[in-house]
């Protein structure tokens, strides 16, 4: 399509605005967190001052281990449960197969939103918001789709051949799961419990409804710094957030490739 | 062998049951009861609810019919891009094809509410693009960019435009470039080629795409709560805000009925009519 020096030009420049428009806010963002004076761009000086000053910040400690420890539950009860659902569906094949699948991924088509709505009701009207449990298990329900597709998505690949040999050979149902089927799934497993911390970690919308004072995750003190604070150790704050987010992503890239974190389909 | 697979099903399934299934069959009774004037529920079947919503214009148009808009506005938008970037991505040189992957997927990965900050340092009035509108001379003073329906769209963008991308790149990559050479070589320009063979055949992509622009884009909800600064109203920030600021508990209900059940037509109906479109004019299957 660019035979020309004028259509190579273009496309180089097309090429170029697409990833500006893409990835130029976060980069100015970053920027604006070197900014000594406020939350301007260009950066009026060079300052590391407001890593210093988020640091100190007690409430960001503690959002930073709220969100941590959310995450880390969420992912291993998701990818545990979703393992489980994921080899159990292979295994069972009853007239309510079509239904549990269909279960299993309807948090993907039904927006998150009105699955937080709908948790922040039912447990308003049983007076058990506070707590960490109902946290943990309404980001487990929204997450929980990314370990089971991934995880069918490999079983279908070894078509349970192996499994039967170890059944045919002596050994028990059990035996042939945890010596077996588990061991070869860890390609899909470790993703998956990279991609349910990330979806957890960085969830406003089910966490803004449910979360209660002590619970405060990252994402929710971040918007009240907004809204109360808009100085540059915000962007400092979101700069450390954007670096987790791509060592965490050049990792999975690395180990297993990117195909696992598309959100449907 | 029967017994095992249930029990392996059996945790997922309840926490589905509980914590999914339940509370959305609760507040679909929620949204069909009353409420007092304090708030409080009142256990009585009523339609009130919905004829609240459905007769008042407010409701209608400021609500409903702005969140409606605004999806279809920015995925519109969302679509081009996403189209633009994959076709970009896809023409690449193949060792650098993984990188650019790497890159539109970057922004999924950071948090949303970092993300839209992002776009609230930009847009704002002392913010780059201001900056560099007054300073080519298009505006003679800063504008206001931000906390209008302009600013909310943008952000829907940013947000659907990776998830685009990812679709329609998938179709693009296997629609053999051979199929486009073919083309010019009997005559086509380019752009002709392009049009009349690599187009049609990426309709599924454009289909797939689309689709999973609209459904984020209208269950948005950060995007519109920062970017549209309580000015931009919008359903589900209207069913958050009733529910935990108004505590009408069966009208925050009957708002996230009606969003979800509008979704769901909107985006049937388009994929119906996209087929039927497709049916109509055989030159959309070719291949």
């Amino acid at each position: 399509m660019h035979k020309t020096i004028l259509g190579t030009t273009l496309w180089y420049l097309g090429t170029l605005a697409f990833y500006v428009f893409l990835l130029a806010p976060l980069a100015i963002l970053v920027a604006v967190s070197f900014n000594p004076v406020a939350m301007v761009f260009p950066p009026q000086g060079f300052t590391l001052a407001w890593y210093g000053t988020i640091l100190e910040k007690p409430d960001f400690l503690h959002a930073a281990f709220a969100s941590t420890l959310l995450g880390v539950m969420t992912a291993v009860i998701c990818t545990g449960f979703g393992v489980l659902a994921a080899i159990g569906l292979r295994r069972y094949d009853g007239p309510l197969k079509g239904p549990i699948t269909s279960l299993l991924m309807a948090p993907l088509f039904i927006p998150a939103v009105i699955v937080a709505l709908a948790l922040f009701q039912i447990l308003f009207m049983m007076g058990i918001l506070n707590n960490i449990w109902t946290l943990v298990a309404a980001h487990v329900v929204v997450t929980i789709p990314y370990p089971v597709r991934n995880v069918m998505a490999q079983l279908e690949g070894f078509e349970g051949s192996l499994e039967e040999a170890a059944l045919s050979v002596g050994a028990t149902p059990r035996q042939a799961l945890l010596r077996v089927t588990l061991p070869l799934l860890k390609a899909s497993i470790i993703p998956s419990l990279i991609i349910t911390f990330v979806l957890s970690w960085n969830n406003y919308t089910v966490s803004v409804f449910l979360a209660s004072k002590d619970w405060v995750t990252l994402p929710l003190q971040l918007r009240a710094y907004l809204q109360y604070e808009y100085q540059p150790f915000v962007a400092a704050m979101s700069t450390m957030l954007i670096i987790a987010s791509v060592v965490l992503l050049v990792l999975v890239d690395r180990t297993v490739g990117l195909g696992a974190m598309r959100k449907r389909g | 062998m029967k017994r095992p697979a249930t029990i392996l099903l059996l945790p997922s399934v309840t926490i589905l049951g509980a914590f999914f299934v339940l509370p959305l069959i609760w507040i679909l009774i929620l949204s069909f009861l009353g409420s007092s004037p304090t708030g409080e529920v009142v256990g009585e079947f009523t339609l009130g609810n919905y004829a609240r919503f459905l007769t008042d214009s407010y409701y209608l148009t400021d609500l409903l019919w702005r969140t409606i808009r605004l999806a279809a506005v920015a995925t519109l938008f969302s679509v081009l891009v996403g189209y633009v970037g994959a076709l970009l991505i896809v023409r690449a040189d193949p060792a650098a094809q993984r990188w650019m992957i790497l890159l539109v997927m970057l922004p999924l990965w950071v948090n949303l509410v970092v993300r839209t900050l992002a776009l609230m340092v930009v847009l704002g009035r002392t913010g780059p693009l201001n900056q560099l509108l007054v300073g080519l001379g298009i505006a003679d003073r800063p504008l206001q960019l931000l906390y209008n329906e302009t600013a909310v769209v943008i952000g829907m963008i940013q947000v659907a435009v990776p998830f685009v991308v990812m679709a329609i790149y998938g179709v693009l990559q296997s629609i053999p470039r051979q199929l486009e050479h073919a083309a010019m070589t009997v005559g086509a320009t380019p752009l002709a080629a392009f049009r009349r063979v690599t187009l049609p055949l990426s309709v599924p992509g454009i289909l797939a795409g689309s689709v999973l622009a609209f459904g984020i884009n209208i269950e948005s909800f950060v995007v519109p709560i920062l970017l549209g600064g309580g000015r931009v109203r919008f359903m589900s920030v209207a069913a958050y805000e009733t529910a935990t600021v108004s505590n009408n508990l069966p009208f925050a209900a009957t708002i996230g009925i009606i969003l979800l059940v509008v979704a769901m037509a909107l985006l049937g109906l388009y994929q119906w009519a996209v087929r039927s479109a497709g049916r109509a004019a055989p030159a959309l299957q070719a291949g």
